[in-house]
């Protein structure tokens, strides 16, 4: 029963994006929903957001020493009920992505599908070019002998694989060559740690978030008026 | 309260109490000051050692395969063997950069940047060797399965040495894609740090990273996945290279043992030079707390190991020869062992199976010089393997009116200097324009056995100041 429900769950989550229809909702000029429950509050009709400065992409950054810290604070502000922007962080720090509550990365669908393309394709090539197309005696062996074709074929998947993962991480992050790189704070490459809080609607409570920073030790708040 | 996972028993991977600010200054330094004369001595024998190669492989190409010492009965010698070699030679990096990953092997955080160069570096040397025997290396890309006008005429995929090219190609490609990867957070480190042009070169370089844990998470997952990709792709490149021999009719080469011999050998001579590489690196550009006598131990113990499968599986060909009862098998081991090659095999075993021995004390194995003169030991010893392999199967063939000798020309020995100089000229230059320590990861595993109340101290020293300035801040940034 709970598989059932969870892939509903899914289905719905799938179907009904949430974020993806606050996107449209941001281009008419409406206020995003927090929960599909507040659609007939906050209405089709146009409510206009009476704020639109308080609710632009405006950030509060707090600037950590130690993963520790960040990686505390981090949970106690999502515990809290802040929406995180992003962690900016020097190395891959252990656990942040739980206390980030961020969901476990698809790319691994990526390689799977496309290596499983590739490894057809690899195998229909071979079996069309030695089989089908010149088929040549080669010391008397079977044109269409599998053994023969498994390194090719793998070696084909794991090149397909291995390429389209990479091209996958690069498209889906926008990284590419000669992006100029836009840094919450410097040293966040170095030895900086910067957890930012999205400020996106009204009810911020700044009072609370910089309570919370400065339990965990922080070393600089900075308001900044842009996303990074 | 601390994250760690690992035991407080463990000694740190890096030593001498490291901020991370530290670490960035020091994996940064070699980049950014000027190289000294001993950089400049090593690139100018190098380049020049490139040159002599650049040299007799141009008259190679423009005279042909007779400038080497082939003959009917030694078809395939020098070139065939300095390719194995390479290729093994670039087997360690991807060893350590994925297999030990996988396995959770964090000392090889502190090597494994180098080691992946010199991968990349160890399969162009490699590369060429098959290109040179090609005669006319311009029409190399005819191995390529394309729709062409000769019919379409197609390769054939039931040859091992098809099997190669894409196993070296796709190997090649994905270390480098491996390797890269793991050097765009390096990178934007230090664009930050640069100034003028660097920062422009890289920053075009870094891709704009700028340490998102979003994308970091998407990085991680990504690496694991280069990671598995490449395991097995590393054991699979060196099964079809030993197919190349195993897949033919030779005694001395037909034999099922050849796969798992060939990978294990590469690894052996791969972490033979890395350890080279590494034992010059950590002294001249003072990365002896970074890459501290534990991680040499540890390779140390690798190369043992490895020596020892190494040396039961030259002990089980010997035995299969005389327990398959084939005469011409038995035959071409005798004829190893004690025939005109003889000196050939004995270097062989005794750099390979004799020397990595010593390993089993801990005094030798934590000796610098010892493992420096060992590495240099199992590089040759894994050169002659190879040489032995191919020479002595060949030189005394079925009728003994054909058996002869090989000498290898003054041309062969010029091609095989200049690989090394190919090989040490990209090392050098690696060694000046990126980072030579993956130091987002060595950050990342730099608090490995910490003692916890050291830590502690280190907190609350941090934290005092830290406060103070943070309300200075706050009034200051109010409003952006």
């Amino acid at each position: 029963m709970s598989r059932l429900s969870y892939s509903l769950r899914a289905l719905w989550m799938g179907v009904f994006n949430r974020r993806a229809f606050n996107k449209l909702r941001w281009k008419f000029g409406l206020e995003p929903l927090h929960y599909w429950s507040e659609w007939p509050l906050k209405g089709g009709i146009a409510a206009k957001w009476q704020d639109s400065e308080q609710c632009t992409s405006r950030v509060l950054v707090g600037v950590f020493g130690d993963q520790d810290h960040v990686l505390e604070a981090t949970r106690e502000c999502r515990e809290a009920g802040f929406m995180i922007h992003d962690v900016y962080v020097p190395y891959a720090v252990h656990g942040l992505d739980e206390a980030m509550g961020l969901r476990r990365s698809r790319l691994t669908w990526v390689t799977f599908i496309m290596g499983a393309l590739a490894g057809a394709f690899a195998l229909f090539g071979q079996y069309y070019t030695q089989a089908i197309d010149w088929p040549i005696n080669v010391g008397g062996k079977d044109p269409w002998h599998i053994h023969a074709y498994v390194p090719v074929t793998f070696e084909f998947v794991v090149l397909i694989g291995g390429l389209s993962t990479m091209l996958a991480l690069f498209i889906r992050s926008k990284l590419y060559p000669g992006k100029k790189a836009k840094l919450c704070v410097e040293g966040t490459t170095d030895d900086k740690f910067a957890l930012a809080l999205a400020q996106r609607c009204t009810g911020f409570d700044h009072e609370r978030a910089r309570a919370l920073f400065a339990k965990h030790h922080v070393e600089r708040v900075m308001d900044l008026g842009d996303t990074p | 309260m601390s994250h760690s996972v690992e035991s407080e028993l463990r000694e740190p991977l890096v030593t001498g109490d490291k901020t991370l600010h530290d670490i960035t200054e020091a994996a940064c330094a070699p980049m950014e000051r000027k190289p000294n004369g001993l950089w400049w001595a090593a690139f100018l024998v190098a380049l020049s050692c490139l040159g002599v190669g650049f040299a007799t492989v141009s008259y190679q190409v423009a005279t042909g395969i007779g400038t080497w010492g082939l003959n009917k009965t030694v078809g395939w010698a020098f070139d065939i063997t300095n390719f194995v070699f390479w290729v093994g030679i670039g087997h360690a990096g991807t060893l350590i950069s994925a297999v030990l990953f996988l396995f959770r092997q964090k000392w090889r955080t502190s090597i494994n940047r180098s080691a992946e160069a010199m991968t990349i570096f160890a399969v162009i040397c490699a590369a060429i060797f098959p290109l040179i025997h090609m005669g006319r290396p311009w029409l190399a890309f005819w191995t390529a399965p394309y729709p062409n006008f000769r019919g379409p005429l197609w390769v054939n995929f039931r040859s091992p040495l098809l099997w190669d090219v894409f196993a070296i190609s796709t190997y090649f490609t994905i270390s480098a894609v491996f390797w890269y990867i793991g050097l765009i957070p390096d990178l934007a480190t230090a664009r930050d740090r640069a100034k003028g042009i660097r920062k422009k070169i890289y920053g075009i370089m870094s891709f704009g990273w700028n340490g998102s844990a979003r994308i970091w998470s998407r990085y991680e997952t990504a690496y694991m996945l280069f990671a598995g990709l490449a395991t097995p792709l590393v054991v699979s490149v060196h099964t079809i290279v030993s197919m190349d021999f195993a897949t033919s009719v030779i005694p001395g080469w037909h034999t099922t043992i050849f796969p798992p011999y060939f990978v294990i050998g590469a690894i052996f001579s791969g972490f033979a030079m890395v350890m080279t590489l590494l034992i010059i690196m950590r002294k001249v550009v003072n990365f002896e707390e970074y890459i501290t006598i534990n991680h040499l131990e540890n390779m140390a113990k690798v190369i043992m190991v490895t020596g020892s499968i190494v040396g039961l599986a030259y002990a089980t060909e010997f035995f299969m020869a005389w327990y398959s009862g084939s005469e011409y098998e038995g035959f071409t081991f005798i004829n190893r062992a004690t025939g005109p090659f003889a000196w050939a095999y004995w270097i062989m075993v005794s750099c390979n199976v004799i020397t990595p021995q010593l390993m089993w004390f801990k005094k030798l194995r934590r000796n610098v010089w010892v493992l420096f003169i060992l590495s240099i030991f199992v590089n040759i010893g894994m050169w002659f393997e190879r040489f032995v392999i191919v020479v002595t199967s060949l030189h005394r063939d079925f009728m003994p009116s054909s058996w002869t000798y090989y000498t290898p020309t003054m041309i062969e020995f010029l091609t095989l200097l200049g690989s090394f100089g190919l090989f040490f000229t990209c090392f050098l230059l690696f060694c000046r324009v990126l980072p030579m320590l993956a130091f987002g990861e060595i950050k990342g595993v730099m608090r490995t056995g910490k003692h916890k109340h050291d830590e502690h101290k280190h907190a609350a020293k941090a934290h005092k100041p830290a406060t103070a300035k943070a309300h200075e801040h706050e009034k200051e940034v109010a409003h952006v």
